[in-house]
């Protein structure tokens, strides 16, 4: 069960990261901007910024912040500015197929970060009209990975308005779909419960369009499991077939994705039910969640994909809002360990809520960073 | 001694730098729940060098940090560099809470009356001794048009957020705030988040009564929504772009409409809404000519006259000038085929453009400029010519709209090859 080696689908890189020569070269054109400023003279912009002339004139190494500083001061920017012109990343041209094949894999892959720049890139050059509701779709599942629901249900009822491309029918379906069961299983911290009506009108819209494109294999056992969670409970019983079948599907997932999707829904899918459930349903409730989150841990310290860090992020922090609903915590009893793994679930999903007895000493830290971070955009 | 002194002042700093670089380090390794070993190596550093002697790091080294962390590298170097703050400003001098209102008017008609620095520091003054949040986000608010007339978008972009965060404040004030926001992401060429914030506004602006406040966030909205869909709009055109041009065109004239009405009740000084209302026209021109490529040629020359108009004194006439030579050179683009004349068009377009940006520090339209002057420079190189070299007032342009813009930084390199090599220098 335990997966090795890579997925059949990986997020192809729509960016190259700026490397040394970059930041190198980049900082010779700042260079040669401050000569510029000063009329041409190499003498008058090494004396403004008291960097001596050979550095300026010979720069091979990475500058430090200091020295980035002092240029930038000279041509009126602020350090943080400077050093975003130096470090941004360049975005090739990728052509229409490309970008849906990217944002597939980042919606895959669980990418916030990825959908949205995949977004903004559609925004700012659409190749047809429909591209700009396609690219609010994408915006809504970049807040979806961020577990911000009500951020995602403006989007997509933004992007309904805006329309899509018949040809992006599957692609719409399986945005559509990931926004639809996060919103219900995995983001307990949202006081909506239920569908969201925008959402499950543009599944109802692209109910009948054929998958076959967009399809892989971890993107079957991720739909699979969802139907199945979806089916969980009925009338406040757990029912048997499901928790075997959410069992198999661990089982039979063969990589860290397959493996990140099937057991993450497994476990939040039985957290929420845990809510409900009848006493005699808890312990094999707990048996399946304890399960799946093995199963996470083991994958990730063999192979530390991203995914399974999120994946299992999000559903350490389902768990601690259930034991909180459930009155389980003792706050006496919160170790390190925890106060980290509560850090980390407060900067993975920003907008999460935590109830006063998780808010330990680092939830706080993150919380005042987060205003110097901007990370909500 | 002054050269102690700014010695202390530097070491201060690099031990600032050095204790703040430690806390993101161990932040990033939460968050990626990462060894040491896992993130020197992710950092391109020995484990055991993570943080420079000196406490202040390159350049590197905070993007490699930034990646990890899923943050701007601005935020970070925001963080490493700048003083504790206690995150509350103090009262200046005497001022009291019964000093809000005076202070609130002072910023408002120093930024009308273009001394931009002293409306920035009343609006921090009225700030201090604001004494509810709906007073702390209008007080944000004036300081962000401020900090957006004088060129400076970061900071106007942080006060506007800021302000958005306050809690308890009326909701037309936060409405308000968004369709700031809004407008302000267009300007910086973030037009996805633009342009969701612009519709919300709008959706939830409907349910609030029709005060000034909402009516100006209408019109706000209405404009940022307009110019995020007309900026979408591409030079190669098909039919299926004009349900999208006809969209923004019915917002400019909502946003055109609204300002109308607040022009005739704002008395004395409209300045502000007057602009709104000017500026409008031009930008019509544009989309009728999408709507209808009969106008084109009649749009075209309408759009020139507008550029050339030199009749000073109408409010809002040096930015009607520059949406004129926005929405020009986007016409010409679209509809001018002669070659030559084409080229002088966008001359004229961008020669409109570097004035009003070099004037008025609106790095939008300096921008748009640089992109009409790159154009004209890959031309000439491809024709074998050498490119000038740039002049002093050019550069900043470049160092602005590089610093201010995010969008234009997907073109850095390509700037940078352009206009950071250093011909013509001398020694």
């Amino acid at each position: 069960m335990l997966p090795t080696g890579a997925d059949p689908v990986m997020p192809p890189s729509m960016l190259r990261p700026a490397s040394s020569e970059d930041l190198v070269s980049r900082t010779n054109g700042l260079i040669g901007l401050l000569v510029s400023v000063c009329d041409g003279s190499r003498f008058q912009a090494s004396k403004l910024v008291s960097i001596d002339r050979r550095t300026m004139d010979d720069l091979r190494s990475v500058p430090t912040l200091r020295m980035i500083d002092r240029i930038s001061s000279a041509l009126g920017l602020r350090l943080g500015e400077a050093a975003e012109v130096l470090a941004s990343a360049q975005t090739p041209r990728a052509t229409a197929a490309e970008t849906r094949q990217a944002i597939a894999a980042a919606d895959l892959a669980d990418d916030a970060v990825a959908l949205d720049r995949l977004a903004a890139a559609l925004q700012r050059g659409p190749q047809h009209p429909a591209d700009l509701g396609l690219a609010q779709l994408v915006r809504a599942r970049a807040a979806g990975a961020r577990g911000d629901m009500p951020a995602a249900t403006s989007a997509v009822s933004l992007a309904l308005e805006l329309g899509f491309a018949r040809s992006d029918g599957a692609l719409v379906r399986t945005l559509a779909e990931a926004l639809h069961y996060e919103g219900l299983l995995a983001t307990p911290w949202h006081a909506q419960r239920g569908a969201d009506p925008g959402i499950a009108r543009l599944l109802e819209i692209t109910r009948a369009v054929d998958l076959g494109r967009v399809h892989c294999e971890a993107g079957t056992i991720r739909r699979a499991a969802w139907q199945i969670a979806d089916g969980f409970t009925e009338g406040g019983a757990c029912r048997r077939t499901p928790i075997a079948q959410l069992e198999e599907l661990m089982e039979a997932s063969a990589t860290p994705t397959q493996l990140a999707w099937s057991a993450s829904i497994a476990a939040l899918a039985a957290l929420r039910a845990c809510i409900s459930a009848h006493e005699r349903d808890q312990n094999r409730l707990l048996a399946l969640i304890v399960r799946a989150e093995l199963a996470l841990d083991e994958a990730h310290a063999r192979d530390s994909h991203p995914l399974l860090l999120v994946r299992r992020t999000r559903v350490a922090l389902a768990e601690w809002l259930t034991r909180a609903a459930r009155g389980e915590i003792d706050e006496r009893t919160i170790d390190v360990s925890d106060e980290q793994e509560l850090s980390r679930a407060a900067m993975w999903f920003p907008t999460a809520q935590l109830p006063r007895s998780l808010r330990v000493a680092g939830t706080d830290k993150i919380q005042r960073l987060r205003g110097i971070s901007h990370v909500q955009a | 001694m002054l050269t102690d002194e700014i010695g202390g002042l530097e070491e201060a700093r690099e031990a600032l730098a050095r204790e703040r670089l430690e806390e993101l380090q161990a932040l990033a390794r939460t968050y990626r729940n990462w060894s040491v070993k896992e993130l020197a190596h992710a950092l391109g550093r020995q484990p055991g060098r993570l943080v420079p002697e000196s406490g202040m790091p390159k350049i590197d080294l905070v993007v490699g940090l930034a990646k990890a962390l899923d943050w701007p590298v601005e935020a970070v170097v925001d963080h490493l560099m700048k003083p504790a703050s206690a995150g509350k400003r103090t009262a200046f001098q005497h001022d009291t809470a019964a000093d809000y209102a005076r202070l609130y008017n002072e910023s408002l008609q120093k930024r009308l009356g273009r001394d931009y620095a002293e409306a920035i520091r009343l609006a921090v003054r009225a700030h201090a001794v604001a004494d509810t949040p709906t007073r702390r986000v209008a007080a944000l608010l004036i300081e962000t048009q401020a900090h957006e007339a004088i060129g400076s978008y970061s900071e106007a972009v942080r006060c506007v957020r800021e302000s958005t965060r306050i809690e308890g404040a009326a909701a037309e004030w936060r409405l308000y705030a968004d369709s700031c926001l809004a407008h302000l992401l267009f300007m910086q060429g973030n037009t996805t988040h633009a342009l969701g914030i612009a519709t919300s506004v709008l959706e939830y602006g409907e349910k609030l009564p029709a005060t000034i406040v909402t009516r100006t966030t209408r019109m706000l909205a209405h404009w940022s929504r307009a110019h995020v869909l007309r900026s979408a709009i591409p030079v190669d055109l098909n039919a299926a772009w004009r349900p999208l041009a006809s969209s923004a065109r019915d917002d400019f004239r909502a946003a055109q409409s609204i300002g109308a009405e607040l022009v005739a009740e704002a008395g004395q000084n409209p300045t502000y809404f007057a602009t709104f209302v000017a500026c409008v026209d031009p930008l019509l021109l544009e989309l009728d000519a999408i709507c209808d490529e009969s106008c084109a040629e009649d749009s075209v020359r309408r759009l020139l006259g507008m550029v050339r108009d030199d009749e000073h004194g109408q409010l809002g006439h040096g930015e009607r000038k520059a949406w004129s030579a926005v929405s020009l050179s986007c016409t010409v683009k679209r509809f001018t085929t002669d070659e030559m004349q084409r080229r002088g068009l966008l001359e004229i377009a961008s020669a409109a453009l570097r004035a009003h940006a070099v004037a008025t520090s609106n790095w939008y339209f300096a921008h748009k400029h640089l992109e009409l002057d790159a154009e004209r420079r890959r031309t000439l190189a491809g024709n074998g010519v050498a490119s000038r070299a740039l002049d002093a007032v050019e550069a900043k342009l470049v160092a602005g709209v590089l610093g201010q813009i995010p969008s234009s930084r997907d073109s850095a390199a390509e700037f940078m090859a352009l206009y950071g090599a250093r011909e013509g220098a001398r020694a």
